[in-house]
């Protein structure tokens, strides 16, 4: 007890590392004979000397990066001592304190390293991390996935929030798509061969972070080592048979070593093939004239493939300064299946993202004051159309070439004049007669939709951090400056002239500013632990843009936090007020999705200003053994100003957006967490939580924003309802063992294996009457069916001459359960329904009831009763239409992914 | 180290195994006519289908088919393979709003494949339009058949300062020269309520020379009243029959020489003549509008056959075309029913109920 209580008040009197980047490192350095200090040795962190020890024989060394780093320390008279391997998280402190010996003596070294985010009470937030060791060890693939594993994470939505409420920052530089955040993907992927590790706040980050209202997802990319290694993978489903190769295809190349001087490199290129990025596993077709039961998971046009390159340098510029360099490429190309393209699918949509990001981070460190200056350049391009003409693949799903869009020109040049006519290339479409049913219905071919989207941002962002350490307080503050360009492009039914039913072709080109300060202090009481900081952000959407009113909107963020030590738990309070600008696709005229609803609408508001977020939170940590954690978090966060759209005016079709919409998110994290130790480890996390949204307040006059100079707003109704990812209860199991190298038979030895359980309720959706135009019950009332998926990765290591690797078999959805994952609105099942699938038939029946010759392709010999070479009537046309409405009607994506399995083979060099 | 190379023959075997591919449409065209035979329907159209054209070598064959499917009534050119089976491509001029009738018709093919057509187009602003708003001969190729010259708008004022409302009988006789037969076209109503009909005239024959940039019209001597034109095997060549007329005439444009090629008296009104070969093929008999008896004369011996009698009623045929190498006959038919009318033993009048025409094709003995 008195042991750890000492190492807990030296790292109460060290100076915290509240950013989210960065650890410590402090300690004490004594002789060995007498136990006294040693005043003014030095103490260096990977080859650069960076502090003394005071009179006490205490050192710190403030913001150091997360990652594995060698300490040493040197004194005259003493030997030198090193301690290799040791490892700093972000937000942590990590000790290590020296013994050491006088110089002539030769006795053994004797080092301690200890961290304890748990018991830490300088650690205010709501961090749950993953390593990027354990993502190797994990059955995850992605960066996504494993922040997916985080208690209160359902997918991409954090806490109760929708997509987008999360800021992305990349070792301490804030990245976000603020155009379509809440619709669309980030942009760039973070390759995990490049990650330290990953963490996910939930709440009290500081102050330093901004642009999220429900979780900061923090990313730590590693430094070159001092020698040259790397690995090679390769992973595949090609060898399992049947519907179990879904044809995936990945390789990564890692490398990282020094350049001298000093500086590292860390490379590495991660290329991922599918033949189909989205599979699901919905049921087989009854017909059997389908051709989808030949494979019935392996769906056409609905291959991806993913480019992701990393580079990073690093360089010591002599004394305190370090700088990075870090750059990042990231290419995502879909084809994207469409059921009305089932048996055309060359004018099925396809899709590219691309993202650059380019950033450079200088940093000087001394004892008392770190400065870290970065600047980041963001890119991200967005494409969605048809195809000039389908990519051949050449390994798998892999085409190595960029995709081309009809019409990019046009959308790129936002030339809305030129696009004011049909576009060149794009054919209206028709109904297909390649359908095994013929009959003109539902099935499309001969032309694209005629949909074609574009949209890129960018961002320029510079950010300037300091942090000053004192006895017992420590000072963050800083600020961040970023300016934007928001481009977008966006045309309907292309092959059509604009007209009175063809809306003209909309575009936007404007630049907001966005900017922020903060300042944050963290003083440490004898057993406790005092975190104030107050954020101020502003955006401006900039001049350029139609019918913008409001210039720089403003919001003050106070952020609070008190923990301490009671009974061996630490217990911390937090309060904080977020907020983030809205998606700038919201300020212009669009089609896309929106916050709570999923009404149609169609004009943009300029004048939107932030969504905001006040969290209160108690949390909870002990160590019931030396190697089990528990955490227990409860929070209550109150969403304010949410955009949501709103009709406008009296066309049921015509709607704004605005800050309109109310939420409350409430709920409690448990925690339990066993790391691999003695060869198993076991990780539980539950989470209850209950989201709810609502269209009003008791401030709603006061708040709301003032949309439309007609003002003929039609204020939305006063009602309350489940927001859109209100998942209740969800428990994520992650098990972990490894095989010692001595025990059992050969082949077993060394195997390691990782199993995550995910159990969680069903989300809320929204059920109307079959004509869709009448809800039933509030918005969200309704319930979607419970989702259980198990995950497993069983490892081998292997050596190949001097080589290290591995085999691995990484199988997603072990049980091949058929998880619901959506539902029709209509019927609350994935399926019509037979009786509005009869109803569909008789509808095209009636639209197309001309008869079909022997000599149109649409003829069907087994379908023609009398075989007059006719089908004629409703006796031989009818259930025709009736087997292609049924066809057409399969709820296919309504359903998870099936069982997938890839083989996976690896060497470290 | 045996588990690593054991790794590595992995490796190198799961880079060579194949994925599956995913689902395709099948193929659910067919080939050959629903009934095969020496005399076989190829079309079973619940509209019309019209002017068959053999496309070069006999690759195909392209005719004017009515769109069934198509609520504003359109006629598109339609490739079916030359011994029948499934539509393999469509040819239109079709708007997505479908808020005009267009109509493409008389598709004739030359030696090297370019092809020449007439387009129509009327708009259904105001209802069902009687006559096309704008005609055109134009010239394009069977690659690219929507990027077109037009040769001719129609009507137009012909050399003999007749005015040509539309065009039939396209033939090529040389790379840059056509030959059609130009016609006056009345849409007559039989009382103020009816229908109107539409009534084409045979006025004469054109040839058409769009060697230079400007073609060039001109008219054929003696074919006033012309119905129908054929080319003969070089370009110097034609045939012809005119209204009212048993006579197919022959005409020489090097020697400017008409003579009778062949007269089918005492049957009246020879019409839609072609000569491939030793066969001329012509219709004679029934009504104009709706086809006639079938004639295939074989020149050398004279003898006049038909085609076999088809299974269910009484053809009425249009437009032979005989396939370049002489085998096949294409030809447009319906079947017909006459009902007479009597009164006691006194025949008074006599109506005639017809489909659709189709395409059938005759394997020539």
């Amino acid at each position: 007890v008195t042991r750890r209580l000492a190492v807990l008040l030296l790292a109460l009197s060290a100076a915290p590392a509240a950013a989210q980047t960065n650890g410590s490192v402090v300690g004490r350095v004594r002789q060995r004979e007498g136990n006294t200090p040693i005043v003014g040795a030095q103490v260096g962190l990977d080859g650069r000397w960076l502090a003394l020890t005071d009179t006490a024989g205490y050192y710190r060394i403030r913001e150091v990066r997360s990652g594995w780093h060698l300490v040493t320390v040197r004194a005259i008279g003493f030997e030198t001592l090193r301690r290799d391997s040791v490892l700093v998280r972000a937000g942590q402190v990590s000790l290590v304190n020296f013994t050491v010996d006088v110089y002539t003596i030769d006795r053994p070294i004797v080092v301690e390293a200890y961290a304890d985010s748990i018991l830490d009470p300088a650690q205010v937030a709501t961090v749950q991390r993953i390593s990027g060791e354990e993502l190797r060890r994990f059955p995850v693939t992605t960066l996504d996935e494993a922040v997916a594993l985080s208690a209160g994470a359902v997918g991409e939505s954090y806490r109760g929030g929708r997509l987008g409420q999360q800021a992305f920052v990349l070792d301490g530089l804030g990245v976000k798509n603020q155009l379509d955040a809440s619709t669309g993907p980030l942009g760039v992927r973070i390759p995990p061969d490049i990650l330290t590790e990953a963490s996910l706040v939930t709440n009290g980050f500081s102050a330093r972070y901004g642009q999220a209202l429900s979780g900061l997802i923090n990313v730590v990319t590693r430094d070159g080592g001092d020698r040259w290694t790397g690995r090679a993978a390769f992973e595949s489903d090609r060898p399992f048979w049947g519907s179990a190769d879904l044809g995936l295809d990945r390789s990564v190349v890692s490398v990282d070593g020094p350049l001298g001087g000093g500086a590292g490199l860390v490379a590495v290129l991660d290329a991922e093939g599918r033949l189909d990025a989205d599979p699901v596993n919905a049921p087989p077709p009854t017909d059997s004239r389908d051709p989808r039961n030949g494979n019935p998971t392996l769906l056409p046009h609905n291959s991806g493939e993913r480019y992701d390159a990393a580079l990073k340098l690093r360089a010591p510029l002599g004394g305190p300064h370090t700088l990075r360099l870090f750059g990042l490429r990231s290419v995502d190309q879909r084809l994207l299946y469409d059921a009305a393209y089932k048996y055309d699918d060359r004018w099925a949509p396809a899709r590219r993202v691309t993202g650059d990001l380019l950033s450079a981070h200088l940093q000087r460190a001394t004892n008392k004051v770190t400065a870290d200056l970065r600047v980041g350049y963001f890119t991200r391009e967005f494409l969605r159309g048809p195809l000039t003409e389908q990519p051949p693949y050449r390994f798998g799903a892999l085409t190595g070439r960029t995709f081309r869009f009809v019409g990019e020109d046009v959308a790129r040049a936002q030339d809305t004049v030129a696009a004011a006519g049909p576009i060149t290339g794009l054919a209206a479409p028709d109904f297909t007669d390649r359908s095994p049913w013929g009959v003109p219905a539902f099935f499309l071919g001969s032309g694209p939709r005629g949909d074609l989207a574009w949209n890129r941002y960018r961002e320029l962002r510079g950010q300037l951090d300091f942090s000053v350490g004192g006895p017992t307080t420590d000072v963050y503050f800083g600020g961040e400056v970023s300016r934007q360009r928001v481009r977008t492009f966006q045309r309907v039914l292309g092959y059509l002239p604009v007209g009175d039913s063809v809306p003209p072709p909309t575009a936007s080109d404007f630049s907001p500013t966005s900017a922020a300060a903060y300042v944050e202090g963290q003083a440490h009481g004898r057993d406790f632990v005092v975190t104030a900081g107050l954020r101020y952000d502003q955006f401006d959407p900039g001049t350029n843009l139609p019918g913008a009113r409001l210039g720089a909107r403003r919001s003050i963020n106070p952020r609070f936090g008190f923990s301490t030590v009671l009974k061996g738990a630490t217990v911390v309070v937090s309060w904080g007020r977020f907020s983030q600008a809205p998606d700038f696709q919201y300020l212009v005229d669009a089609a896309f999705d929106d916050t709570l609803r999923t009404g149609r609408f169609r004009r943009g508001n300029p004048n939107l200003g932030f969504e905001d977020a006040t969290q209160y939170e108690f949390s909870l940590r002990a160590r019931p053994t030396p190697n089990t954690t528990v955490r227990v978090n409860v929070f209550n966060k109150v969403l304010d100003g949410l955009v949501a759209s709103v009709p406008l005016g009296l066309d049921a079709d015509s709607t704004i957006f605005g800050n309109l919409d109310f939420g409350n998110v409430k709920g409690a994290e448990v925690i339990l967490d066993r790391p691999l130790v003695d060869f198993w480890g076991v990780r539980i996390a539950y989470t209850l939580q209950s989201a709810t949204g609502t269209a009003t307040n008791a401030f709603d006059l006061l708040r709301r924003i003032r949309l439309d100079p007609a003002g003929d707003t039609i204020d939305p109704a006063r009602v309350e309802f489940p927001l859109d990812y209100d998942r209740r209860h969800s428990v994520t199991l992650i098990g972990q063992g490894r095989v010692p190298d001595s025990v059992g038979p050969r082949p077993f030895r060394g195997l390691e294996a990782a199993t995550i359980v995910r159990f969680s309720s069903g989300l809320p959706f929204t059920m109307t009457n079959m004509t869709g135009d009448t809800l039933i019950g509030l918005p969200n009332s309704h319930r979607l069916p419970p989702l259980l998926t198990v995950d497993m990765l069983l490892r081998r290591p292997v050596r190949v001459g001097r080589w290290r690797g591995s085999l691995y078999v990484d199988a997603r959805n072990l049980l091949n359960r058929r998880n619901i994952e959506s539902v029709r609105r209509d019927t609350g099942e994935p399926d019509l329904g037979e009786q509005e699938v009869a109803a569909m038939a008789e509808r095209a029946y009636q639209a197309h009831p001309e008869g079909i010759p022997y000599e149109s392709r649409r003829y069907r010999s087994f379908a023609d009763a009398n075989g007059d070479g006719l089908i004629v009537g409703h006796d031989e046309l009818y259930p025709l239409f009736l087997a292609a409405a049924r066809d057409f009607a399969q709820p296919l994506f309504s359903y998870g992914p099936p069982r997938t399995l890839r083989l996976g083979i690896e060497l470290i060099f | 180290m045996r588990a690593g190379r054991a790794a590595l023959w992995l490796a190198a075997a799961v880079v060579a195994c194949e994925h599956p591919a995913p689902f395709r449409a099948g193929d659910y065209g067919s080939e050959g006519p629903l009934a095969p035979g020496p005399f076989a329907r190829l079309t079973y159209n619940a509209e019309t289908d019209r002017t068959p054209a053999w496309m070069p070598a006999a690759a195909g064959i392209l005719y004017s088919a009515g769109r069934a499917d198509r609520a504003d009534g359109d006629h598109c050119l339609a490739q079916l393979p030359p011994g029948g089976g499934s539509i393999r491509r469509w040819i239109c001029r079709t708007t997505a709003s479908d808020d005009s009738i267009n109509v493409l018709d008389e598709p004739a093919f030359a030696a090297d494949g370019r092809l020449a057509y007439v387009r129509a187009t009327a708009p259904l602003t105001f209802g069902r339009p009687i006559a096309p708003l704008a005609q055109e001969l134009v010239l394009a190729t069977l690659d690219a058949p929507q990027t077109v010259r037009v040769l001719r708008s129609i009507p137009y004022t012909a050399p003999s300062n007749r005015v040509h409302q539309g065009i039939s009988h396209l033939q090529w006789l040389s790379p840059t020269r056509l030959a059609y037969v130009g016609e006056a076209v009345d849409y007559p109503r039989a009382c103020s309520s009816c229908v109107p009909d539409t009534v084409r005239t045979g006025l004469e024959i054109i040839t058409l020379d769009f060697g230079g940039a400007t073609p060039i019209l001109a008219i054929v001597p003696g074919t006033d009243s012309a119905t129908s034109v054929a080319a003969g095997a070089t370009g110097d060549t034609i045939y012809f029959t005119r209204n009212g007329d048993s006579r197919v005439f022959q005409y020489v444009f090097s020697s400017s020489r008409l003579d009778t090629v062949y007269d089918f008296a005492p049957l009246q009104n020879a019409r839609d003549v072609q000569v491939r070969g030793n066969h001329l093929f012509a219709v004679l008999g029934g009504r104009a509008e709706l086809g006639g008896d079938l004639h295939i004369v074989n020149l050398v011996t004279g003898t006049d056959s038909g085609p076999p009698l088809a299974a269910g009623g009484t053809l009425w045929y249009q437009r032979p075309t005989p396939s370049p190498d002489g085998q096949h006959l294409v030809v447009q038919a319906r079947m017909v029913d006459i009902v007479l009318h009597f009164n006691g033993e006194i025949l008074i009048s006599a109506d005639t109920f017809a489909t659709a025409s189709d395409l059938w094709l005759y394997r020539l003995p």
